[in-house]
């Protein structure tokens, strides 16, 4: 891994961390468990100033470090975790994640604006640490690292700041003890022999003799007050043991290959000298796949803790559960001494992510987005190839040709269908960066409102998630604008002041339906209509559905709201809503009670690169017509034939169904059929109807792009490859209804101008 | 050093050498030359789906195994008349840089002649009129047997930018017509 | 017989043992020095004459040490050759017998080194 990878690596963790950090924040005060929570919104901070450390972003650690320290005081117990602390810890989380998108060459770039933003963090941090922390005297490494930081990112002005991180530094709970560690720079070995070492010919001094060689013994105790009293002393046994002070380069292992002869016949303590604890604990981070690891093997990987060692504590831990007890290998090995405490966290840490991540890797491998629309291009074109297999077999008529095509066609579709899920993810990661909009709204607006989440676990398309962002959060945004009434307002209709907004999803017959739903003041039927009468929208005398009626919302320039708030209520929003899905081949449906709530519900294709089709032939041309927007097909009747060559719209149903010849429409030249078919195509709460030669059927095909030179055409959205190899191409109806009605216009408008 | 220096050289030499060829095609009587370094393939015409809504210069869209390709008319877009499609006519697939990957235009022309080495000494610098053709467009003209073939840079005459532009603009314009 | 009873002076003793101070003669020492011990009221170990010692015969002396110290009886020892003050030293035994001891300087570093 070279550095630049090690780093971007940095980048992704960071973000993810971050947004753990963000969701542990959001769901504190609904956690089960405010310790474990608090634990991990500790832990990001920690693993990010670590990592941060290493990479030597000086500035990213100073800051890390501050908020680390009140997230301590909050873990102590000293300090509760209250919402305005939250608050400024999400907004130190975005600063966080800011400082990390601004390094530049290890060093962190600040404009004006982040300068402002960290002083005020730091002023705000302050208050939450100790008051009359000493900080004086105490002075360890990471503090120089802090202000050196300082000094780099941020120019003259920075006073306040600095002092905070003096007063973070001094908090006493992680650098006491820093500090008192640091005296000790040197191994401590602390052996105890068994009686029968003399015996059998080994030397406690000679191993003294050994370790010189390998280092040099700094201090030793020798402890002799096991000798017994003299008449029952056996001279020939050993009674003696030492602690030795030993500073050497040596590892763990070597040290303890010194006493290797005596391994059985003594008691051996190595303890790594503080300076080792970092050593030790970058060493963790490093170990490979430590979730399927035992937290034992993981000391013994990073050589905190030897083989040998790790037997006897384990040798120790089963004989104490067997004794009833509930010991834990970190807690022996910290009361042991062998590893000091913080290694013992860090492995522990690094377990956890690592079972995380083991358990990601399970379900998920990380793939190159770009090789699986490879794949998956690659499997469209099986797909257009299998078809002219088929269609080819058809006409030679050869029945074992054309059974061997039909069992490819089969597991063709399956291998489609198992590729495109390939492509699927959750969309909860989605459903989660809510709550942090509903959050940040409801705030703005002086609402208390919740945000409920479900069906997390559904997946869909990766090109659709993508896309879907935008509408869901302007749906939400309008939800907590017009949906939820102001408390005041909830408390006289008897609801909780606390309003709802619910996000969910759900696989339903081939597409996926995503719900934003609130329990609001529901849509005002009579309102809407009034305003869309005023719009010009609709007649006066229309008779339209609640549905219809519903609609009217998505349409241009439309807002119910008496106030325009900055939130929504421009009316611009809505309708784009409904185009952005619409561009997703998708469709809104609402469901509203007045006093009680609405729900929207947006209906999605589960992928955007196959399409259930509809395809209909005019002249030698053939289209495919996105079925979830066709509502029926039939036969025009001789009649409506007549009228619909005379006026351009046809009575269907008692209503009026305007009408687009393709023909026409698309200037094709040939002899029209004797029997034209209708098509009729519903967008929200318009119908239009295609009168095309052919109605050919259902089809499900896979979406070929149209390529760069067609970006900016409208009307159609793309094209897919027929199993004859011929192109077909997709209609995208609403924007062809769209151009008609526009062309419509501008011939009637004209037609006036020319006969006055 | 040196070698790379050679090597190099070479590579140079071909390239000049590659650079001087041009594949030459007949439209309504001239000739054309397109340097062959971005001629892809040529394919018989035939099975052109015709894309509705469109200035007349976009001939549709054709199935290059698995990829949809566009075609273009040259002659509508020098803004000359079609040639009608006859047994010699075929689609010239030409490779132009796209916004973000080169891509691949077809473009019709009424017959493909030969592959042909015009030195650059023998190239005149285009008239500023008489050829009817938008200055852009050429690269100059090649004298070959005393005759002149008219050399084009396709990238102006496929610019991506420009055509999704004429393909975008026209949508505007049909729908408010 | 190794462990040399060589005088008595105001009634303590002065005893040398000469050879091996080892874990091969501690058997045979215990029970001598013991007797020593329960004899006279002050007792000088010479370690001149020791040429080999380990750590058996380490805590021998410590057991004398304690056992006379137990009983009142002054302890001290004299003229620790070489390879009894590298021992000393290497368990950083010289304090607690808090005697004076001639520090072959050269001689212990380059044992210590060894």
């Amino acid at each position: 891994m070279s550095l630049d990878d090690a780093f971007q690596a940095f980048v992704i963790e960071s973000s993810e961390l971050l947004q753990d950090m963000e969701d542990h924040l959001l769901a504190f005060s609904s956690a089960t468990s405010p310790e474990e929570s608090i634990n991990c919104i500790f832990r990001a901070a920690h693993t990010i100033k670590e990592t941060a450390g290493l990479f030597g972003i000086h500035g990213v650690v100073g800051f890390t470090h501050v908020v680390e320290s009140v997230l301590q005081r909050v873990r102590e117990g000293s300090l509760p975790m209250t919402d305005a602390l939250i608050s400024l810890i999400l907004e130190c989380k975005d600063y966080i994640s800011r400082q990390i998108g601004a390094i530049q060459d290890d060093v962190v770039i600040m404009d004006d604006g982040m300068i402002a933003t960290e002083k005020g963090l730091f002023d705000q941090l302050c208050r939450y640490m100790k008051p009359g922390d000493d900080t004086s005297g105490v002075c360890c490494s990471i503090e120089t690292e802090a202000s050196a930081g300082a000094e780099e990112s941020q120019p003259a002005g920075a006073q306040p700041a600095e002092k905070v991180r003096d007063a973070a530094l001094g908090n006493p709970t992680i650098e006491a003890k820093d500090d008192a560690q640091m005296e000790n720079e040197n191994w401590h070995i602390s052996v105890q022999f068994s009686e029968d070492v003399l015996r059998q010919g080994m030397d406690p001094a000679a191993f003294l003799r050994y370790l010189n060689t390998i280092g040099k013994i700094q201090h030793i105790v020798t402890h002799f007050e096991r000798i017994p009293k003299a008449d029952e002393m056996d001279p020939e046994s050993c009674y003696i043991g030492y602690e030795i002070n030993f500073k050497t380069e040596a590892d763990k292992s070597t040290i303890e290959g010194v006493f290797e002869f005596v391994r059985d016949d003594c008691q051996l303590r190595i303890i790594p000298p503080h300076a080792r604890a970092s050593d030790f604990i970058t060493a963790i981070q490093q170990v490979e796949s430590a979730g399927h690891l035992k937290l034992g093997e993981i000391l013994v990987q990073c050589g905190s803790l030897t083989s040998a060692e790790l037997k006897r504590l384990l040798g120790l831990q089963k004989k104490l559960n067997e004794g009833g007890e509930k010991a834990r290998l970190g807690e022996l090995v910290v009361q042991d001494q062998s590893a000091h405490p913080e290694v013992v966290q860090a492995a522990l840490h690094r377990q956890e992510q690592n079972k995380h991540t083991q358990v990601k890797t399970n379900q998920t491998l990380r793939v190159d987005a770009v090789k699986l629309d490879h794949l998956i291009n690659l499997v469209g074109e099986l797909v257009i190839a299998g078809a002219g297999i088929e269609s080819g077999a058809k006409e030679l008529g050869n029945s074992r040709l054309l059974e061997a095509s039909l069992t490819m066609a089969r597991l063709i579709e399956e291998v489609r269908d198992s590729s495109l899920r390939l492509r699927m993810v959750q969309i909860g990661e989605t459903f989660n960066r809510f709550q942090r909009v509903v959050r940040d709204i409801s705030k703005d607006l002086g609402k208390q409102i919740e945000l409920e989440i479900n069906g997390r676990e559904t997946e869909l398309d990766k090109s659709v998630i993508e896309k879907i962002g935008d509408p869901l959060t302007h749906l939400v945004r309008n939800a907590m604008d017009h949906g939820i009434e102001p408390p005041e307002v909830r408390r006289e209709r008897g609801k909780s002041e606390i309003g709802m907004v619910g996000l969910n999803a759900y696989h339903e017959s081939g597409s996926i339906v995503i719900e934003v739903s609130d329990d609001g003041g529901g849509l005002n039927q009579k309102r809407i209509f009034e305003k869309a009468v005023e719009k010009g929208l609709v007649a006066a005398d229309a008779v339209l559905t609640p549905q219809q009626i519903y609609q009217m919302i998505f349409e241009a320039g439309f807002s119910t709201a008496a106030t325009v708030s900055n939130i929504s209520g421009r009316g611009v929003g809505m309708d784009v809503v409904r185009r952005n899905i619409e561009s997703l081949r998708g469709s809104i449906e609402i469901d509203s009670e007045e006093g009680i709530g609405t729900k929207i519900k947006v209906r999605l294709p589960l992928t955007l690169a196959i399409i259930d089709g509809f395809m209909i032939g005019v002249d030698e041309s053939c289209y495919v017509l996105p079925l979830d927007v066709v509502e029926q097909c039939r036969e025009l009747s001789e009649l409506e034939q007549a009228q619909c060559r005379k006026n351009n719209y046809i009575n269907l149903d008692g209503a009026v169904l305007p009408l687009i010849r393709l023909r026409d429409f698309f200037e094709h030249h040939g002899p029209a059929p004797k029997r034209e078919n209708i098509v009729v195509v519903k967008h929200g709460a318009r119908k239009t109807g295609f009168v095309v030669d052919h109605l050919l059927g259902e089809l499900q095909t896979v979406i070929k792009p149209m390529g760069p030179i067609f970006g900016r055409m409208r009307g159609i959205s793309g094209s897919t490859i027929l199993g004859s190899g011929d192109v077909a191409l997709i209609l995208d109806t609403a924007s062809l209804v769209e151009r008609a009605v526009v062309k419509e216009s501008s011939v009637v408008t004209s037609r006036r101008l020319a006969c006055p | 050093m040196n070698a790379l220096v050679q090597k190099k050289a070479q590579v140079e030499q071909v390239q000049v050498s590659e650079d001087d060829q041009y594949l030459t095609f007949s439209l309504a009587g001239e000739m054309f030359g397109v340097g062959i370094m971005s001629i892809k393939e040529i394919i018989e015409y035939g099975s052109i789906t015709s894309v509705p809504l469109m200035p007349g210069f976009v001939r549709g869209v054709i199935n290059l195994r698995g990829r949809v390709v566009p075609v273009i008319d040259l002659q509508a877009r020098f803004g000359r008349p079609s040639s009608p499609v006859e047994k010699r006519t075929c689609i010239v697939i030409v490779e132009v840089a796209g916004v973000e990957d080169a891509l691949d235009i077809g473009v019709v022309v009424d017959a493909v002649s030969e592959v042909m080495a015009i030195p650059a000494s023998d190239i005149e610098k285009a008239p500023s009129f008489g050829a009817k053709l938008r200055q852009d467009f050429l690269r100059g003209m090649g004298k070959v047997d005393g005759k002149f073939v008219i050399l084009l840079d396709i990238s102006q005459v496929l610019s991506v930018e420009e055509l999704s532009g004429l393909v975008g603009h026209l949508d505007e314009v049909q729908a408010a017509d | 017989m190794s462990l040399v009873l060589e005088a008595e002076v105001d009634g303590g003793c002065k005893i040398r043992p000469e050879g091996e101070l080892t874990i091969y003669r501690v058997a045979d020492y215990k029970p001598q020095l013991i007797q020593v011990l329960e004899s006279h009221p002050s007792i000088v170990v010479d370690l001149s004459r020791v040429t080999e010692f380990d750590t058996a015969g380490l805590q021998l002396l410590i057991l004398l040490k304690r056992e006379a110290k137990a009983r009142g009886i002054t302890s001290s020892f004299t003229g620790h050759s070489a390879e009894v003050t590298e021992l000393f030293q290497l368990f950083d035994m010289v304090p607690y017998f808090g005697d004076p001891l001639v520090m072959p300087q050269d001689d212990s570093s380059r044992r210590a080194s060894v």
